[in-house]
């Protein structure tokens, strides 16, 4: 999912900077003080599982857990994978430089909508602690899968094949959803059950500007 | 992607004839090996290959399993090869051939990443704790 430097034409390339930054500015004026320790810990998940390799059948696949980020951090998820990615980029040789902003938008975007729809229904259904897990498990699939359009719609604008991207990221990414879905739907009900407000109210629910 | 160049070893020289077209079996070639950041092979990737100074396509195939592409030079000179997994991931690499029986290599080292994993988590950690700490003192 971190596209290659060389490939995107560079309208695609200012274009994605540019939402990445509306994100990101977004994200910190949401930050409040006591946000800072949680962004930084999902930061660090998000920067080690791209090293954590869970194979299936003869190949493997390496973790993203973009979803998980956008339900704990909403729009802090913008500045907290701006991070990440960055020092993928220049620790590991993940993506690039110049393809940071189209990078982080492709993850970051996904993940604060679906995270946000997540995180909507757990608050307005507390009751449903068995449930939970399974809308947080779905909307961390549905990031990835999303995710895997957007990257696709990245390459389709700079001439080349938007069917035979989007059906290559596609079969490529279908073992990753459910692998994340399923570890993102074990986090979120293990935090239901240690510290629900994590995921309901209190900290991150409400979405207003920093007071 | 990382591409890295090493020289075929040997083949042996059998030959087969069908239909008019011989082939024979030619030992001597330069392998490229395309491996994700990550390690694990681009295998099936599109690649092209390009004769030095020449423009036109030289050759032109997909990666195998392992992800790798192997042709014979016919003249020395910087050899470049295109790789592209058609989903986001490419890579352009040059192969120096000082003539066509010597190819300068490079194996591919595997990599330990605990240095590089320390040095991240150290960077995020002092950032939000600058950030924390900017905060604090502007309010107080």
């Amino acid at each position: 999912m971190h596209l290659s430097e060389g490939i995107l034409s560079g309208p695609v390339l200012v274009g994605g900077a540019a939402f990445a930054a509306v994100g990101v500015a977004a994200g910190l004026r949401e930050m409040r003080d006591e946000d800072i320790p949680r962004t930084a810990v999902m930061t660090s998940v998000f920067f080690v599982a791209s090293l954590v390799h869970v194979p299936i059948g003869p190949s493997s696949v390496h973790l993203i857990l973009s979803g998980l980020c956008g339900i704990l951090l909403g729009w802090r998820a913008f500045p907290a994978l701006l991070v990440a990615l960055f020092l993928q980029a220049i620790l590991f040789g993940f993506g690039g430089l110049t393809v940071l902003g189209v990078n982080t938008f492709i993850l970051a975007a996904p993940a604060a909508v679906f995270g946000a729809i997540a995180r909507g229904w757990m608050r307005s259904h507390p009751d449903a602690t068995h449930r939970a897990p399974l809308i947080a498990g779905a909307a961390a699939a549905l990031a990835i899968a999303c995710s895997g359009l957007l990257a696709a719609a990245a390459l389709g604008l700079s001439q080349r094949s938007f069917i035979g991207a989007a059906g290559l990221i596609f079969a490529a990414h279908v073992p990753l959803m459910a692998v994340e879905g399923a570890i993102t739907a074990g986090i979120a009900g293990f935090l239901l059950r240690v510290k629900p407000e994590l995921l309901t109210d209190g900290g991150l629910s409400r979405t207003g500007p920093r007071e | 992607m990382i591409a890295r160049p090493f020289a075929m070893l040997l083949a042996l020289a059998v030959r087969a004839q069908a239909h008019g077209i011989e082939a024979a079996v030619v030992a001597g070639g330069v392998g490229v090996e395309a491996r994700y950041a990550d390690g694990s092979a681009a295998a099936f990737a599109e690649v092209k290959l390009y004769a030095p100074g020449d423009e036109r396509v030289f050759q032109e195939g997909l990666s195998d399993r392992e992800g790798r592409f192997f042709f014979k030079p016919t003249t020395s000179g910087i050899w470049r090869v295109s790789i592209d997994d058609g989903m986001g991931h490419a890579l352009t690499h040059d192969i120096e051939v000082r003539d066509p029986g010597f190819v300068a290599t490079a194996p591919a080292a595997p990599r330990s990443r605990g240095a590089e994993l320390l040095a991240g988590l150290g960077f995020i950690w002092g950032l939000f704790g600058t950030l924390a700490w900017y905060r604090a003192r502007k309010r107080g």
